[in-house]
Order: C-alpha cells, then sequence, then structure tokens
C-alpha cells in the first residue's frame, strides 16, 4: 500500500463553510448599498454593488472547487446530492444579494421617504434569517463529528425553526410593504412602482434561500 | 552442497532485507493516525512502535511465520537430495524482496504479505507441481485475506456507534463517563492482555493455561477500570467538564491502540521477511526434512531487528508523511480504527493467518467511516486496493518462478 492517508478524500465541509462566509460577506454589503442608493449617492451605491459582484464571484469559485472534488467514489457522512444541493441553496443567497443590486442599478430610483424605513427594516429581517443559516453551516464540522444526530442535531434543528419562522415574518413584512407601495402609486410612476416591488420580492429570496438551506439540513440530519 | 554456513547468512541478510522494507512501509502506515491526532510526537511513536513490535514478533510471531514456513508449501513433499526447497525458499525470499522494491518505486498498493505467499506458491509450482502446494490452507488464507478487512470494519463500526451512543452523546454525560467509560477501559485492557498472554508465552517456556490467561486478563482490565474510575471521580470533584475528561481519556487510548496495532504487526508481518529464513535455518543440511521443529528466537528476534532498524531509519519518515496528511482523525475514530484492525491481526496471527496488517486498517477505517465519522473516504483508492490483490500474487509467483530457475541453472 502506498500510503494509508490516501483513503480519506479531502473534507468538503472545509469548503462548504469557506463558501457560506464568503455569502455572508455578501449579504453584509446590502445595508449600506441600500442607504447610498436610497440617498440619491448612484456612483458610491455602484461602488458597493462592485463589490458584491466580486464577492459572489469568490464565492462561485469555491462553489466550483467543491463539486470538482467531490466524486462519486467519495463515502461521506451525508449521501453526495444532499451536500451539492445544501451548496446550491446556500449560493441562491449570494445570487439574490447580487440580483438586487442587478436591479437597482438598471434605473436611477427613488423611493418615497415614508417608504425608507419599512425597507431598511424589511431587508434586516431578511438579514436575520441569513445570519442564523449561516451560524448553521459554521457548525458543520461539530454536526458532523456527533454524527449527524443527538444533542447537537437537536439544537440546530431548533435554529431551523427560528429560520423558518423569521422567513414567516419577512414574508409578512414584504406583503405589507407592498400594500404601502401601492398606496403611495399616484406619487409614483408605474415603471418605478413595479421595479420597486420587484426589488422588495428579490429581497424575500434572500431569507427564502436561507430557509431552503434550513430544509435541506433538516433532512441530512438523522433521526434515531 | 557445500557451504551451508554462508548460505545461511546470505539468507538471513536478504531476510534481514526484507524486514527492513516492512518495517519502513506497513509499521509506518500504522503509527500514522497516531501522529496526525496529536497524540503521539514522532519520536514517542517510533519508540512505541519499536517496542510493541518487538514484543509482537517474540511473543506471538511464529504462528505465522510457521504457516509461510512450512504451512503453504511442506518440506516433506521435496527430496532432500535435490535442495529444490532450499532453493525455492530462498528463490521466494529474493523475488518478494525485487517485486517489493519494484512496486514500492512505482508507487503501487502492493501488500508484503500478499506478495511473500504468493513467491512460496509460485515456487511450489515450480519445484514440485501442484501437488506439494497445500490448497486447504491456500484457501483459508484467500479467505482471511477478504475476512480481515471486513471483520476489521464492523468491529471499529460497532465500537464506534457503541462510544458514540453510550459515552460521547449520552443523555446522562456524567454517569457516562463515571459508569460507561471504566467498563469500557476494562474491556479494553482485557483483550489486549489476553491477546498476547493467549499462546504468547510459549516462545519464553512460560505456557500457561488458558483460563489462567482468561484470569490475568480480567484482573488487569479491572485494574485499569478501578484506576479511570478512581482518577474520574476525582476530576470531577474538581468540576473538570465532562467532555473534556472523555477526551482525554481517549488521547490515552490511543497511545494504547497504537502500540496494540504494533504488536499485531509484529506478530503478523514478522513471518513476511523470516519464514523462508526460518524453513532454510530448520532444514538446511539435514539428512531428512521434518516439520516438527518451531520458530528458532534468533529468527525471530532477527525479523523483529530488522523491521525496527527500518522504521527508525526510514520509517519514520513515512509516519511524519502519514501523520500530516491524516489530519481528520480525533482520538476517538483513531482508537477505534485501530483496535478494530488490531484485534482482528491479532486474532488471525494465532490462527496463524497471515494477512495485511493495512488493508485491514483501510478496512477499519471504512468502518468508522460507515458510521459517519469521517468526512470522506476514497472509495477508488480501496478499488484499487482490492484490483492489486488479484494482480500482486501471480505477479510474486511469476517472480519467484523466475529466480528459482536462474538459481538451479546457475548452482547445478
Amino acid at each position: 500500500m502506498k500510503k494509508l492517508y490516501e483513503v480519506f478524500g479531502k473534507s468538503p465541509f472545509d469548503p462548504l463553510v469557506e463558501h457560506m462566509q464568503k455569502v455572508r460577506e455578501c449579504v453584509d454589503l446590502i445595508p449600506s448599498f441600500m442607504d447610498e442608493y436610497l440617498k440619491g449617492n448612484y456612483d458610491s451605491a455602484k461602488k458597493i454593488f462592485k463589490d458584491i459582484c466580486r464577492v459572489e464571484h469568490e464565492a462561485d469559485c469555491i462553489k466550483r472547487d467543491l463539486r470538482n472534488h467531490v466524486p462519486k467514489s467519495f463515502l461521506m457522512p451525508v449521501a453526495r446530492a444532499d451536500l451539492l444541493s445544501y451548496l446550491k441553496q446556500q449560493d441562491n443567497i449570494a445570487d439574490a444579494a447580487e440580483d438586487l443590486g442587478a436591479i437597482c442599478m438598471l434605473k436611477k430610483l427613488t423611493l418615497p421617504k415614508p417608504l425608507h424605513e419599512p425597507l431598511k427594516e424589511m431587508i434586516q429581517k431578511n438579514l436575520k434569517a441569513v445570519y442564523l443559516i449561516y451560524e448553521v453551516t459554521a457548525e458543520i464540522h461539530e454536526i458532523s463529528e456527533k454524527g449527524f444526530s443527538g444533542k447537537k442535531a437537536d439544537k440546530v434543528l431548533k435554529k431551523i425553526e427560528k429560520v423558518e419562522y423569521e422567513e414567516w415574518q419577512c414574508d409578512k413584512a414584504q406583503m405589507s410593504f407592498s400594500k404601502k407601495l401601492f398606496e403611495l402609486e399616484k406619487k409614483m410612476d408605474s415603471t418605478s412602482v413595479m421595479l420597486w416591488f420587484n426589488i422588495v420580492r428579490v429581497i424575500s429570496k434572500l431569507s427564502n434561500a436561507s430557509e431552503s438551506v434550513g430544509t435541506q439540513m433538516r433532512m441530512m440530519l438523522a433521526k434515531r | 552442497m557445500e557451504s551451508y554456513g554462508l548460505f545461511l547468512v546470505v539468507t538471513a541478510i536478504v531476510a534481514f532485507y526484507s524486514s527492513f522494507m516492512g518495517g519502513a512501509n506497513d509499521l509506518a502506515n500504522s503509527m500514522g493516525t497516531s501522529v496526525g491526532s496529536g497524540v503521539l510526537t514522532l519520536k514517542k511513536a517510533v519508540l512505541v512502535a519499536a517496542i510493541a513490535n518487538y514484543a509482537g514478533a517474540l511473543l506471538v510471531g511464529q504462528y505465522v511465520t510457521s504457516t509461510i514456513a512450512k504451512g503453504i508449501v511442506s518440506p516433506m513433499a521435496f527430496d532432500v537430495g535435490s535442495n529444490d526447497f532450499i532453493y525455492g525458499m530462498f528463490a521466494a525470499l529474493v523475488s518478494t524482496g525485487i517485486f517489493l522494491h519494484i512496486a514500492n518505486h512505482y508507487g503501487l498498493p502492493v501488500s508484503t504479505t500478499h506478495s511473500i505467499v504468493g513467491a512460496v506458491v509460485g515456487f511450489g509450482l515450480i519445484a514440485g507441481g501442484t501437488a506439494c502446494v497445500n490448497w486447504k490452507k491456500m484457501g483459508f488464507i484467500v479467505i482471511s485475506w477478504f475476512s480481515s478487512p471486513l471483520v476489521g470494519a464492523t468491529l471499529a463500526f460497532t465500537i464506534f456507534i457503541f462510544i458514540r451512543r453510550k459515552l460521547l452523546e449520552s443523555k446522562d454525560a456524567k454517569r457516562a463517563v463515571r459508569l460507561v467509560l471504566p467498563v469500557f477501559v476494562v474491556f479494553v485492557f482485557s483483550v489486549i492482555i489476553l491477546s498476547f498472554l493467549y499462546k504468547g508465552l510459549k516462545n519464553l517456556n512460560l505456557g500457561i493455561p488458558f483460563y489462567v490467561s482468561v484470569l490475568i486478563a480480567l484482573v488487569v482490565g479491572l485494574t485499569a477500570g478501578v484506576f479511570v474510575r478512581l482518577r474520574v471521580i476525582r476530576q470531577m470533584k474538581k468540576k473538570k467538564n465532562e467532555y473534556d475528561l472523555m477526551n482525554r481519556a481517549f488521547k490515552s487510548l490511543q497511545v494504547l491502540s497504537a502500540s496494540f496495532v504494533a504488536f499485531a504487526h509484529g506478530a503478523n508481518d514478522v513471518g513476511n521477511g523470516i519464514g523462508p529464513l526460518a524453513a532454510i535455518a530448520n532444514n538446511l543440511g539435514k539428512t531428512h526434512y521434518q516439520t516438527r521443529m518451531g520458530i528458532p528466537l534468533w529468527v525471530l528476534f532477527l525479523g523483529a531487528t530488522g523491521i525496527v532498524v527500518g522504521l527508525m531509519v526510514l520509517g519514520y519518515r513515512v509516519i511524519e508523511t502519514v501523520g500530516k496528511k491524516i489530519t481528520v482523525i480525533t482520538p476517538v475514530r483513531g482508537f477505534t480504527a485501530e483496535f478494530g484492525a488490531a484485534t482482528t491481526v491479532l486474532f488471525a496471527s494465532l490462527l496463524g493467518m497471515p494477512v495485511s496488517t493495512t488493508h485491514t486498517l483501510v478496512g477499519a477505517v471504512i468502518g468508522v467511516g460507515l458510521a459517519r465519522g469521517v468526512d470522506a473516504i476514497d472509495m477508488k483508492v480501496v478499488k484499487r486496493i482490492i484490483t492489486s490483490w488479484f494482480v500482486t500474487v501471480p505477479a510474486a509467483a511469476c517472480f519467484t518462478i523466475v529466480i528459482f530457475l536462474i538459481m538451479k541453472t546457475v548452482l547445478s
């Protein structure tokens, strides 16, 4: 036998955690981006958008690298399909962040003052879901140590329930913001109204994707 | 045949070289997991491996050595006058050395055990035809080659599930540390002590009946268990975290399992280098061949020394490489894989079955992986190992046949 260590494959959990860190970095840029955008500082907003794109690209590289290093011949504590699906859901969060910036860049939009706070609150609620699911991914090594079951799994499931709750809150916030938006539609041109409506839907994708990540983790946790 | 002495010395040198290569590669592989988990430093690993390996070879090494020396191809099937048996064993030894050297050079996953067995079968076929090979024994040996990784895997799997459920994730961690851990320690110690007491002291003329070995093993086990329980209780009074205690316990247990692996390696693999030497030493210059002689102690000692020297001269670098690359092994997983593998290999050794220590260890690691204990195991490597089984024996046999024919033409 050449060397015993050849039996051990490169752990897929390390790049998974790295990817999630990039996703978080991406999402962290959203509040400052929206601040500048709402103030009308479109040039500074554009700079931050470029940063979001850069970090999203870095996340993609890690994603590609992980996919290239998980061959079908690997025996892992989770099914290969489950792992790759988890990665995809995580990546959707970063994609949503980039989509948000992209739509905003289409036109120099303005938003009536009364809607600024509700929008920022909505963003914070979505970010909360993302940060919660970040904690779940960050602990995947520990989860694996405990065999994806037991007390640790129970704790993680509780966190996922919280994410699902936050996602529901985000849905409510999205509905209430959209209602307020349409109440003020006479004060805005119709294109802007529809664009803001879409922007808000993309913001919700952040919490929806986070919930999907949680669902995927649920499937990976064994029930003994 | 004139200079018996010279021939014996040459054989001894080749046997030493063969053992040397075994120490440099196989034994080093076995110790890698302990260095990788951080439980042993390189120096300690080499020291532990050396002592345990000597013990294994000297106390239990004679069974597998006997099988290789006279169990597969018996000297009784040969005519003393033709010296075929002597030449054949020598050819097997030399061809194995060359074969392993080449395999090593090209980085092929070849087992030393499979090679020497294939070589012996090879010379048997060419020198005495199919009749002189003990096919029944060969059948058992081949079965043991397939079953040892499987048994290693099953043992490691079971032990890991047990440790995880009853110790690491037990609902009452405090009770687990106070009760389950000491009981587990009793079990581990008893198995280890029993394995080298049983049939193990015959070489030192201290043969003891089975029930006495069991008794001694249990006594030592219970002593260890009580010691651990007292220690745990004292540490818990000092308000030490129970998970810390468990981790520390497994760090010590892994030192134990590493020595156990080295011991099992000595018992099973020493025969790979010295089997033919023992056959030649017992039968060189005799008027009739016989199979009643045991394995001389000096032969076992030579083999063990070869392995240890190989470990110290070249093997330590292999341990370092393996240790650096295997960083994913925690003490609990390392212990489980090593204990599962060592128990299997030692059991096979006591039955006189030559098995591959490294492949059994791979099986044990897979057992832990199946219990969801390893992040990623490359089954492609496992496939390569299994393929090599089918290639090694015929290849080693052919090598031996060629060398044997060369020898006969040159020396006759």
